[in-house]
């Protein structure tokens, strides 16, 4: 191989070498890299689960208050009910970080079902104005609800595991049934 | 003058009656026999997740049974009464301490702010499997799914073998309680040689889980097509393979390691769970066949939200519900990032000592937790993978082999990469 066939080998090579470093190597998704930014905007934006202050969720007749101490969520109304902390904590939290899945737009509230049978939540920070959601009903695939902010008209679509979570709070108000092997029985049977 | 207090009993017969049935509407309930379907679902509204009320709607048929006991194995039960008071959770709850066997923390306190992790320690030492299982000879099916009609397959599929060995916590199979373990395993687990379909013949997976939760799971994929051996990351688990709606990390409803997840207590309640299957093998619907066609019985179980610390992790939440009595899970939801439904895991469960009646079938002194079906399905897609465990194209299949050890196969070697790749050969 002459001289010259060798600088041209050489060449190529650090130009692929070139080529490799500064316009392949970036493409290379590292092993682990941080969480993807959500790309879909937030249903409060103003609002971070860590502000959250006190929570009031208001169905029917019913309302439930819960306000964050120290330990956790405390429940004050109604007086003496067993609400896992965890659970007001949860609910506070998917609610404060709900996507817009969907904007729906200004729509008739009734047919997304934000009036009756609607659960009004009032989110509290430790300033400021409360944050006024009201949740409807689910959308036809089951997998997510209809939701509006006081502020807005536009109705959107957020995840259904609000839904969910404000169902298990509710289901705590009334008193436990337990299945009939259960009573008195001793743990493992 | 005389109408007077007809009107007025009248009224309060009305009133009565209206209270009445108020009441009775406020505590519907279900009774053995009773059909659930789309049309009646608000009765079992209060006993069901989200993603079981999708299932029903699109045509999941489920009809009540009567609550059973389900009776701890004898040498389960010891273990516990011996050690579980000598076992301490780590501060950060990632870790369990001094362990031998049995359930770790059988006094569950709703008001001990490590109630999550205890519950999904306890589910992670479960009875389910003490020492080792091998399930042989099951099939899958994956594809569209139509509301309230079948399934439109896309790919069968027929596995080998779905193994697990237990080295810590062991009650059966000799050396027990542990395993001399220079490794630190707590466990192994393969799922091969894949036999169908053709293009995915020898495919299989292996993974192994350490004591210690400073150890990620070692996990390895064996493609044969390009004579390679993928190591995958513990984020990589909640991926969906080989082209179904199952992860690694969802079999049984949660196996993932404990420490990987921030837990939540959300509190209990009554939900209907399937734990007495009548049927096996499996019996699909007719019409709607992705789903077993089972009767589903009303159990109390624990509520856990979980929430991956790995960003790579596909689902952005799991509700786990894990049962009180049996601990193990009925099914649980998986939501992605935005909190939209996404998945449901169902389990198809029988508790029984054997697996059929018949001379060659192993009889266990203690109900064991077979499980005759799982299904997956996807909602956003409306899309499921349906599994028989065993097929149903294998008669006299027991399929599940519970603490067998070697006599059913389940040796050191066999998970190892090197065993795996033999197989696919």
């Amino acid at each position: 191989m002459r001289w010259r066939q060798v600088a041209v080998a050489y060449v190529v090579l650090a130009g692929l070498a070139a080529e490799y470093w500064l316009v392949e190597r970036p493409r290379v998704r590292p092993e682990r890299e941080a969480a993807p930014e959500p790309t879909r905007p937030r249903f409060l934006p103003v609002l971070s689960p860590a502000d959250v202050r006190e929570v009031r969720l208001t169905r029917g007749d019913r309302t439930v208050v819960s306000r964050r101490e120290a330990e956790g969520w405390t429940v004050v109304e109604p007086v003496g009910t067993a609400i896992p902390s965890d659970l007001i904590g949860a609910f506070a939290t998917a609610l404060a970080q709900a996507e817009e899945i969907a904007r729906v737009g200004r729509a008739d509230a009734d047919s997304f079902g934000l009036r009756e049978g609607a659960t009004r939540v009032e989110l509290r920070g430790a300033t400021g104005a409360p944050v006024v959601v009201t949740i409807g009903a689910a959308n036809p695939t089951g997998t997510a609800v209809y939701a509006q902010r006081a502020d807005s008209a536009d109705v959107v679509l957020i995840g259904r595991q609000v839904r969910y979570y404000e169902d298990l709070i509710f289901q705590a108000l009334t008193p436990e049934r337990a299945p009939e092997t259960e009573t008195g029985a001793p743990i493992g049977g | 003058m005389a109408k007077r207090p007809r009107s007025w009993r009248a009224l309060v017969g009305a009133a009565v009656f209206s209270v009445l049935c108020a009441a009775a509407a406020a505590r519907a309930d279900v009774s053995p026999g009773e059909k659930i379907t789309d049309q009646n679902i608000d009765k079992v509204k209060d006993l069901i997740s989200p993603g079981m009320e999708w299932v029903l709607k699109h045509g999941w048929p489920m009809t009540i049974g009567e609550t059973k006991r389900i009776e701890w194995p004898k040498a389960y039960k010891e273990a516990t009464e011996k050690y579980s008071g000598q076992v301490k959770l780590t501060p950060d709850g990632h870790d369990v301490l001094n362990y031998v066997a049995g359930l770790p923390f059988p006094n569950i306190d709703p008001k001990d702010p490590q109630i999550a992790l205890k519950i999904m320690w306890n589910w992670g030492y479960t009875y389910l499997t003490t020492d080792d299982v091998d399930l042989r000879n099951f099939d899958a099916d994956t594809g569209a799914i139509a509301d309230h009609g079948p399934m439109t397959v896309e790919r069968h599929f027929l596995l080998d073998h779905f193994r697990r060995l237990f080295w810590t916590g062991r009650l059966y199979v000799d050396p027990k309680p542990e395993k001399p373990n220079p490794n630190g395993y707590r466990a192994q687990q393969g799922l091969y040689p894949i036999l169908e379909p053709f293009d995915l013949k020898g495919v299989g997976a292996l993974g192994n889980r350490y004591i210690s939760s400073e150890k990620q799971d070692d996990s390895w994929l064996y493609l044969p097509s390009l004579r390679r051996v993928r190591r995958l990351s513990t984020a990589q688990r909640s991926d969906a393979l080989f082209g179904q709606d199952t992860d690694v990390d969802s079999y049984y409803g949660y196996s993932g390691h404990v420490a990987w997840m921030d837990f939540k207590f959300l509190g209990e309640r009554d939900l209907l769970s399937c734990y007495h299957a009548e049927h096996y093998p499996v019996k699909w619907h007719e019409k709607v066949d992705w789903a077993f066609d089972e009767k589903w019985e009303k159990r109390r179980v624990y509520v856990i939200e979980g929430i991956s610390k790995l960003p790579q992790y596909a689902y952005g939440k799991r509700v786990i519900f894990v049962d009180k009595e049996a601990w193990v899970i009925p099914y649980s939801d998986i939501y992605d990032r935005s909190g939209e439904l996404w998945k449901i895991w169902i389990n198809d469960m029988s508790y029984r000592k054997k697996a059929f009646d018949g001379a060659n079938a192993i009889e266990y002194p203690d109900e064991m937790g077979f499980i005759p079906a799982i299904v997956m399905v996807d909602m956003q897609l409306e899309h499921a993978t349906r599994a028989s465990l065993p097929s149903p194209r294998f008669p006299g299949e027991q399929g599940w082999y519970f603490n067998q050890g070697e006599k059913a196969g389940v040796t050191d070697d066999w998970f190892t990469v090197a065993a795996l790749v033999n197989a696919g050969h």
